[in-house]
């Protein structure tokens, strides 16, 4: 059965307007400068999956997650979340319930937690904001069961204690206990272990898929660890510099790599086996610290390995190669 | 004869809160030219381990017990100048952060320049060829002398400190967690450069890192680091086909790979422990599926339990049947 799509993404595009300071802006006949973040991406996430947005750092894949969550307008296209248009929820209201149904949890659980409130307060306060409770008795026991639920344990123990007086991994279960607490069906993780130690990065993970089953989620997994992604998502897009380059299930794009950006990324992760030798890495460079200057054509061409002639002037299409297998580059069949 | 021997070193932070034993009576040797990875979490004692060896402890730290044979003399009975003659002449490092290690308002050439001068007092316009040649060396234009810091991208940077780290010719580098700050293909490409320098100069080198996939694609020995103490070390072959100790074990499965089988993965229950008040015996123990009441009465020491298979475990031997 086909199964019902969640979160469609059309076209979307993100510019951060950088024109200099305020007098620059006024007086300055320079012309207008963007920074295109997110440059007309596409994709789907249906229902019960887990997407992944893999990609270096200033990629756009966070921006694609903030835009998603419809914490900052775009640019140009549409987020369809459950067949209605973002764009048409502009009131508070509408805001407050599209809250219920999508939340976000991120990078630094400590910049996100407040350092004034205890972990009951922090945990209570979305629950009264939504009137999700009547009384106090109800509002402890709805906490109590989702800290358990989520392994911050023994639960008397933290509920009195602040964000700073917590580790690293029960200060990550505390921002997922507050996001699923409003028993959202859709859920933005942006990077959620990589402030993370080694040991911990796992039961945070495996916590995710965990919960993934248990409160019949759909979600979008932000990351720049191809791996990671691997572990965590049924399909992944790698993102370039704005673009979609590479999108599919994650088992098929990382066992058969097509674009040459793919290509280098995975050539490039360590891995933790040292009969296996990684190749050399096939791209020179990084990527343009410039954004606003893009190279013409295909974004990728100074770097790749592969460029022709036509690279440098035509920008490739994001094409289905095979069933559920896009790739945008001219050369998808060498 | 080895190259460095740490016996017994004890480096401990003087803090309001009480005594962080931050590196706790650990004991390894390197032989020369060899390259040894040196694994563990945050707040392992991995870094100050490094700081030890050039004597650079930061306050409130201090060394206060052990000794550090280099070359067969005890650094650590050095005065000042000795020290200072021992650091990059001998030992040199690679800092974590190469943003906040190379200053601002001093030219990359310069910078490089400097430890030349004060160690081999050339003049300056032969140190500031070296350090083109250097710069060219590590992969970077000879025209970026004149370039400062922050107008190089972060790979550059990094690229840039090995340059400087190199500057004297060590015999040793260290190399502190040199491409945690860096995206995946630009950190696969400083790793790549490391490994090419350490053939043609013939370096010994110790990495430090927390990701233990760097290890397994770059050094020879892997000794894992935890709470202070080191757990185990031997050659990197035999610690991935089976590690002894069930730290080892539990952290070389933490990691997703992104070849063969896809595998499930577990993690360690509970969080690392405190240094201030480590708990009795073994600091393993409480996180420890296989641990008995033995682990949490005695400490065990790190012992050859095979031909230069160092472990530290009470039941290695037990667990090896047990799993």
């Amino acid at each position: 059965m086909e199964r019902k799509i969640k979160v469609s993404v059309q076209n979307l595009e993100k510019y951060f307007d950088i024109r200099g300071g305020f007098l620059e802006s006024i007086f300055s006949r320079s012309e207008q400068r963007y920074l295109k973040a997110v440059d007309g991406i596409s994709f789907d996430i249906k229902e019960g999956e887990i997407f992944g947005l893999v990609g270096e750092s200033g990629c756009g894949k966070t921006t694609t997650g903030r835009l998603i969550m419809n914490t900052i307008k775009p640019t140009g296209g549409k987020i369809i979340f459950e067949g209605e248009d973002l764009a048409n929820k502009k009131t508070n209201e509408e805001q407050k319930a599209l809250a219920l149904k999508m939340q976000m949890i991120f990078q630094d659980p400590y910049e996100y937690l407040s350092p004034w409130l205890n972990i009951k307060n922090t945990l209570g306060e979305p629950l009264r904001i939504h009137e999700l409770v009547q009384t106090e008795e109800e509002e402890l026991e709805t906490i109590t069961k989702m800290m358990e639920t989520v392994g911050l344990t023994p639960v008397e123990m933290i509920l009195p204690k602040y964000s700073y007086e917590l580790s690293g991994g029960q200060r990550q279960r505390v921002l997922i206990a507050r996001a699923l607490l409003l028993d959202p069906s859709f859920l933005v993780a942006d990077e959620p272990v990589s402030m993370l130690d080694v040991s911990i990065r796992v039961g945070i993970l495996n916590l995710l898929l965990d919960l993934k089953e248990k409160f019949n989620l759909t979600g979008l997994f932000i990351t720049h660890d191809i791996a990671v992604s691997r572990y965590m998502c049924d399909r992944i897009g790698v993102m370039y510099l704005g673009k979609i380059v590479e999108m599919g299930p994650a088992e098929k794009i990382i066992s058969n790599p097509i674009h040459p950006y793919t290509k280098a990324l995975i050539t490039a992760v360590p891995v933790p086996d040292p009969k296996i030798e990684i190749g050399d890495i096939p791209i020179e460079g990084r990527i343009p610290s410039n954004a606003m200057d893009l190279p013409t054509g295909c974004r990728f061409h100074p770097r790749c390995p592969v460029a022709k002639e036509g690279c440098k002037d035509k920008e490739p299409e994001l094409v289905e190669i095979e069933p559920d297998h896009f790739v945008s580059c001219h050369f998808n069949n060498d | 004869m080895s190259l460095l021997e740490v016996k017994n070193l004890k480096t401990y932070f003087f803090t309001p809160f009480g005594k962080v034993k931050a590196v706790d009576d650990i004991s390894f040797t390197m032989k020369k030219g060899a390259s040894l990875g040196l694994a563990g979490e945050s707040g392992c004692g991995k870094t100050t381990t490094a700081y030890s060896l050039i004597n650079l402890v930061p306050l409130p730290g201090r060394i206060i017990g052990g000794e550090i044979n280099f070359k067969g003399e005890d650094i650590l009975q050095y005065n000042d100048k000795q020290t200072k003659d021992l650091r990059w002449k001998e030992i040199s490092m690679v800092f974590q952060g190469a943003m906040a290690s190379l200053n601002p308002l001093f030219k990359i050439g310069n910078q490089i320049a400097e430890p030349i001068i004060y160690h081999e007092q050339i003049d300056k316009n032969d140190a500031m060829d070296r350090a083109r040649e250097l710069l060219e060396l590590v992969g970077i234009e000879q025209s970026r002398v004149d370039n400062y810091p922050w107008e190089l991208s972060g790979g550059m940077r990094q690229r840039a400190m090995i340059a400087m780290a190199l500057a004297c010719y060590p015999t040793l580098l260290i190399a502190d967690e040199p491409t945690t700050a860096l995206d995946v293909i630009v950190s696969a490409q400083v790793m790549d450069l490391i490994k090419d320098l350490r053939k043609k100069l013939d370096l010994s080198m110790l990495l430090i890192t927390h990701d233990i996939s760097v290890i397994a694609q770059t050094c020879d020995e892997l000794a894992i680091m935890y709470a202070g103490k080191l757990v185990e070390k031997t050659d990197v072959p035999s610690i991935f086909d089976n590690p002894l100790h069930p730290y080892s074990h539990a952290l070389i499965r933490a990691f997703p790979s992104i070849k063969g089988d896809k595998k499930q993965l577990t993690g360690i229950d509970g969080n690392p422990s405190d240094l201030i008040d480590p708990p009795p015996g073994c600091r393993f123990a409480p996180r420890c599926p296989f641990a008995k009441s033995v682990c949490s009465q005695e400490d065990p020491l790190l012992e050859e339990v095979r031909n230069g298979h160092y472990v530290a475990c009470h039941r290695w031997e037990d667990i090896q049947n047990e799993r």
